[in-house]
């Protein structure tokens, strides 16, 4: 981060009408920004630029103290000023996930999986323009994602995906969505110049598998432990823009409320666990009543025993799902709420660095007057109070300059990060609503599979009695065919693929159905369609 | 016993014209001959004519069951004809002082050696499952398998009785069950006593007849001719001919039929009686004739067959029953809830009728039935509930089951008839009319159990009412073995253990059925409380979705979150509507169908029950045998006896009592089989009905989330 204090001449935030004290101080520079918007905003050039320009703004604090905020209209240039990363866009990162391996011990398996990735980049720090097949473990991934956590304040560092999901390791639902979700993490990270501008990205991407470790570790500024709680004890220092002073607190109730419903959600799947369990107990009863009736009733009440029992196990998939698609989607919005939490509050804690940096100034600037109006004062002192005042104002110059750009990369990736969370909120939801409706079909499948034994049973009785026909006697009575869905006028043309899917289940066999194909058949075939169904959902 | 006078002619008859064309006859025959006689003889005759009096009272249900035995055997009526036999041999010559002492001796002696003799067969049937014997009776009288401790009863008797003729005619089944040595000297000291007696106390035309019959019977048997039991084989079957054709026609008839029987033995009696019946019974023909035709091993279809045919004989009235308007009434203790209860049918007087009944009165309908049709599934009752009596849903709740349990009631042909149903349909003062019923009946249908598989068998039902209400006042059938010192008993009660494999196999069956029924009704009762609980998680769920909403982070995702919430909602609302249906339909037939299964047990119950009971009059009989035994040896001819009377009357109380509780036992095994068959069938209808409703409803609600979730999906995402 050598490379961010140098830039010591930048202006406020644009969209500043108001005359607070650090404000001022801001604002002083504004002078000097003409130059700089001048400047080419390449990185080689900047540090150039960055040097030379060091001094001038400290020496003129005072004189500039009274200019003012006419500059509005150069808000774009300041940006980029202020963000030089982001006024370069030429630079890019291209990162494909592979796979996902899980190796070694049961736990390492499932916590320490090893993603696979191609990179083609035009990054200046890396070595080459890609790479191919880097396997990188879950645990390096975390280093890095700590390095720049810490090391990039100004930057919500989309946190990783959780290592395993809740379908359990080592299925093919676990691998899509473990592959789906770093593909997104690196889409996120790379969209972020910071990120990719940073020597350890490269320098991750360099290195061998699994001896990552940063190489910087210095750098990382976050005021963390006793401190950290502390200060965020305190009432938050007043902020004066107001999209990231709103924020915080959105976020954090984003974080609290999402926890909460997975909390319920969970408590939801386990509850209907548990409900499986008596669906098969009742189940399993009948199946037993069959058993025990020897007579002509004893097939219908198996069947139907079986037939419940594989709706409490479509239940159960669907309590799975629930937390596969819904909770760990809502789980990363948990974490990454958290780091953007976390990450503005860091942005407090500079902010109040700052007035204390400004006070600090102010208190040395007033003994610097007051040894100036005094006529006998010691020109040892007076030299001493000028170089601490000069000490004071270059800190909180600098601090100034660190805010505004946390300040107004923020502002951006705010706006970066709310849109992935709606999107990714609604991908969740809809990988759920798409899980539910197959498997409420696929139980609508199994319930009207049994229908026709239950009528069989006794053609007189039941439903016939009240005049309702059995639709055909001995053929498909399905309400989900090709044509649609018997019960809804809309259009819903399947493929004859997609009902064969929909009218077969897993438990098909435990049923003792007479199905011609295979179960690996079947299996795979529903593999193949949640593969297509989970890359729609990527698009 | 509305067909007692019918019967009389086709009953009667065989059961007093046993050893001699008919008893009056014999009575006068034997004063006739007889020119000694005194006041004893009298006195004979008088208990004689009291027998045949009593005939339509406490005699009568004998006939009844003797009846429905006829084709198991020919024993019961042997057995009763027996016992005037006994009577008649034992008693009169003794007292008369016949000219011959060895003959007059030989039948009183007889008794007691054949009680000697076969004294273990009685126990063998009652300790050893009557497997052995089943085989050996059931094969050359073609009995069905409950004959097995029927026969071994019947023999008991037999040779208590000293019936001689019968005594023979068992000679074979006994060769088969056992050594024939055993019983060489009985059957030769009766052979022997049959002569004399045949000599002493007969027309010589009655001697040459016997004597034909006996030749003639020894033909077609061959091989067994040699043994003079089966001398009296034919004997019986001219005994059980005679009595329609009188007794000119007796010698062609005797042979025509005496060479019949032989060939085809059993079902030619079967058809027989039949007959007879047929004209004679018209209510209880259904259960004599299946419970006839059974022992003829008929094939079963077959029985089936007649039954229904049987069935159609009684029109099934129709019946408009509805249970309504439910009201509290009466103030705190007293307080309960009345229904009223409107009628139509042409059965009813006015041909309609409305009532107010309570639930009490409910379930002694239930126990009145229960013990009006012995062996018939009555359709039960609600259960009991102790608390939460009052609230709207169970009260709704059980007036629906019980308009389910008349409407039951009302569309069995038998039950509707009964006149214990049209009196709780009809009576105006029916906690009057109710006791009245009972204490008639002595069915004892308020004292009711709990447990709606738990039995009382009246004894007045059993017996009939003179007896009954003798049994009753003893303190039951089973007093003897419930008395003991200051309430304890020393002796042990009998055991009854059930030896038809067929009531083993289904009272099984049917404990497993119950178990497993209770089994998915707790799962499901489990289940529902499982979906509550899901429904409430899934509301916290949405609410929280609900303020995640109102952060209003994005427009777009406040959108789907509030409409997810909405499907969450509606989805909940769906779960919680099924999982009631479910609760309601499946829960409610299930129910139902594990209080008729109680039931069912009930009759199995009542089987047992008169299992038991025919254990303990047998018991009692045997100790009232040894009792009479004692005495007699000790007796003085000449002195006084009526102790040994006394006794003698007691036993043959005793003896009656047994054979109906047999008869009954057997009679109630039949129905049960067919009961069991009924209730089988309709039971899996009526289940799989509320399975195809629960089924079809899961599927509208499946279709119904399924469609939400699809909506959802195409608005949103």
């Amino acid at each position: 981060m050598t490379s961010t204090v140098p830039y010591d001449e930048f202006d406020s935030p644009d969209n500043n009408p108001f005359a607070e004290p650090p404000l001022e101080h801001t604002d002083t520079e504004q002078p000097h920004e003409s130059n700089v918007a001048s400047t080419p905003a390449t990185t080689a050039e900047q540090e150039v630029v960055a040097s030379t320009q060091v001094s001038p703004p400290s020496a003129s604090t005072l004189a500039e103290e009274t200019s003012t905020q006419p500059h509005d209209n150069q808000h774009e240039n300041k940006e980029t000023n202020i963000l030089p990363e982001r006024s370069d866009n030429k630079l890019h990162a291209i990162i494909k996930v592979l796979n996902v391996e899980r190796k070694g011990a049961l736990m390492e398996k499932k916590e320490n999986p090893i993603i696979i990735f191609d990179i083609t980049t035009n990054v200046p720090t890396f070595r080459k323009t890609s790479y191919k097949n880097i396997k990188k473990t879950y645990q390096e991934f975390t280093e890095l994602f700590k390095y720049l956590n810490g090391s990039l304040p100004e930057c919500f560092i989309p946190s990783l995906p959780l290592s395993y999901t809740n379908y359990g390791i080592q299925n093919k639902e676990d691998q899509v969505q473990l592959l789906k979700c770093f593909q997104n993490w690196f889409n996120r990270i790379t969209m972020d110049p910071f990120v990719l501008r940073n020597n350890e990205f490269a320098f991750f991407i360099e290195c061998d598998t699994g001896s990552y470790l940063p190489l910087n570790k210095n750098n990382i500024s976050q005021t963390t432990g006793l401190k950290r709680k502390t200060l965020k004890q305190l009432a938050p220092p007043y902020d004066e823009v107001m999209e990231l002073a709103e924020f915080r607190p959105m976020v954090k109730s984003i974080y609290l409320l999402v926890q909460g419903i997975q909390e319920k959600l969970l408590k939801c799947s386990k509850l209907r666990k548990l409900m499986v369990q008596e669906e098969n107990a009742v189940g399993q009863g009948f199946v037993k009543l069959g058993d025990l009736n020897t007579s002509r009733g004893s097939k219908l009440y198996k069947r139907f025993g079986k037939i419940l029992n594989a709706i409490g196990d479509v239940d159960s998939i669907i309590a799975t799902m629930d937390m596969g698609t819904l909770y760990d989607g809502l789980s990363w919005i948990v974490r990454d709420s958290y780091v953007v939490k976390e990450t503005l509050t860091d942005r407090h804690l500079v902010m109040r660095e700052l007035s204390q940096a400004q006070q600090n100034s102010k208190v040395k600037q007033e003994q610097a007057r007051r040894l100036r109006s005094k006529r006998d004062s010691n020109p040892l002192k007076v030299d001493d109070a000028l170089r601490s005042l000069k000490q004071a104002t270059r800190t909180e110059q600098e601090l100034t300059l660190k805010l505004q750009k946390i300040t107004a990369n923020m502002l951006i990736e705010q706006k970066e990060w709310l849109e992935w969370y709606e999107s990714w909120l609604i991908t969740s939801i809809k990988e759920y609503t798409i899980r539910r409706i197959e498997y409420e079909r696929k139980k609508l499948t199994l319930l009207e599979r049994v229908r026709q034994d239950v009528r069989k049973a006794d053609v007189k009785g039941g439903l016939s009695r009240l005049g309702r026909e059995m639709t055909s006697s001995n053929g498909q009575d399905v309400s989900q065919s090709i044509e649609g869905d018997s019960w809804t006028g809309e259009n819903r043309h399947r493929t004859s693929g997609e009902i064969d899917f929909l009218s077969h289940t897993e438990f098909d066999h435990t049923l003792g159905l007479d199905i011609q194909e295979e179960a690996n058949d079947g299996s795979s075939d529903e593999e193949e369609k949640l593969k297509l169904r989970l890359i729609d959902l990527n698009c | 016993m509305d067909f007692d006078n019918s019967l009389d002619d086709a009953l009667k008859a065989p059961v007093w014209d046993d050893l001699n064309p008919t008893p009056q006859q014999q009575h006068d025959k034997e004063e006739e001959q007889t020119p000694l006689v005194g006041d004893v003889p009298k006195e004979l005759s008088d208990t004689f004519a009291d027998l045949s009096v009593s005939n339509n009272n406490y005699l009568n249900p004998m006939i009844d069951t003797i009846t429905s035995e006829e084709q198991h055997g020919i024993e019961p009526q042997n057995l009763s004809s027996t016992w005037e036999g006994h009577k008649q041999n034992t008693v009169a010559p003794e007292e008369k002082h016949k000219a011959d002492l060895i003959n007059s001796l030989a039948p009183e002696e007889d008794p007691f050696d054949d009680l000697n003799h076969r004294y273990d067969p009685p126990i063998l049937s009652k300790n050893h499952d009557a497997s052995t014997i089943l085989t050996a009776d059931g094969s050359l009288f073609t009995k069905n398998e409950l004959n097995g401790p029927f026969s071994s009863i019947s023999d008991d008797g037999l040779f208590s009785g000293v019936p001689k003729g019968v005594d023979i005619k068992f000679q074979p089944v006994r060769k088969i069950a056992k050594p024939h040595i055993l019983f060489d000297s009985t059957t030769i000291l009766q052979h022997a006593k049959r002569v004399g007696e045949i000599t002493t106390q007969r027309k010589s035309q009655d001697n040459q007849d016997n004597n034909e019959e006996m030749e003639e019977d020894i033909d077609p048997l061959g091989e067994n001719a040699m043994d003079d039991e089966f001398v009296d084989e034919p004997l019986e079957e001219k005994k059980l001919s005679d009595n329609p054709n009188g007794q000119s026609e007796q010698e062609h008839n005797i042979l025509h039929k005496v060479n019949e029987p032989l060939y085809v033995l059993s079902p030619k009696k079967g058809s027989t009686v039949n007959e007879s019946e047929k004209n004679a019974l018209e209510t209880n023909t259904t259960m004599e004739k299946t419970h006839e035709q059974v022992p003829d091993q008929k094939s079963k279809p077959q029985i089936e067959k007649e039954k229904e045919t049987e069935e159609k004989e009684i029109p099934l009235v129709d019946f408009k029953i509805e249970v309504k308007d439910p009201i509290k009434v009466g103030e705190l203790t007293s307080m309960h809830v009345e229904y009223t209860i409107i009628a139509e049918s042409t059965l009813i007087e006015s041909s309609y009728a409305q009532v107010t009944r309570r639930y009490r009165d409910f379930r002694w309908l239930y126990r009145q039935l229960q013990n009006n049709h012995l062996g018939k599934v009555i359709p039960p009752p609600p259960e009991k509930q102790a608390i939460r009596r009052f609230s709207g849903d169970f009260i709704e709740n059980r007036r629906i089951q019980m308009e389910n349990m008349l409407i039951c009631i009302a569309t069995d042909t038998i039950l509707q008839n009964d006149p214990d149903f049209l009196l709780f349909l009809t009576s105006t003062n029916f906690p009057y009319d109710c006791k009245n019923r009972e204490n008639l009946t002595g069915s004892n249908a308020s004292n009711d159990s709990n447990d709606l598989s738990e039995i009382y068998i009246s004894p007045i039902q059993l017996f009939g009412s003179e007896d009954g209400i003798r049994i009753i006042r003893n303190g039951g059938i089973d007093a003897e073995v419930n008395k003991g010192f200051m309430g304890m008993s020393f002796s042990s009660a009998p055991k009854y253990t059930e030896i038809d494999t067929f009531f083993i196999e289904q009272g099984k069956s049917i404990d497993d059925l119950e178990e497993q029924l209770k089994h998915i009704y707790t799962h499901l009762d489990l289940l529902e409380t499982q979906r509550n609980e899901l429904a409430i998680a899934m509301d916290d769920f949405v609410s929280l979705m609900h303020s995640l909403a109102d952060l209003n982070v994005t427009e777009k995702s406040s959108d789907v979150l509030i409409n997810f919430e909405e499907i969450q909602k509606e989805i909940k609302v769906s779960l919680e509507r099924n999982s009631l249906q479910e609760s309601i339909i499946m829960g409610a037939s299930i129910d139902n169908y594990m209080r008729a299964l109680a039931s069912v047990k009930a009759i199995f119950n009542q089987r047992a029950k008169l299992g038991y009971f025919s254990l303990v009059v047998e018991e009692e009989r045997n100790k009232k045998r040894i009792q009479g035994e004692k005495l007699q040896k000790t007796i003085n001819p000449q002195g006084d006896n009526k102790k040994l009377e006394l006794i003698k009357f007691e036993y043959r109380l005793l003896n009656t009592r047994l054979r109906i509780i047999r008869n009954k036992w057997n009679e109630v095994g039949e129905k049960i089989k067919l009961e069991v068959k009924k209730f089988d069938k309709e039971k899996i209808n009526e289940f799989r009905n509320s399975i195809e409703i629960s089924l079809e409803s899961s599927i509208e609600a499946q279709k119904e989330c399924i469609e939400l979730w699809e909506t959802f999906y195409k608005n949103n995402l």
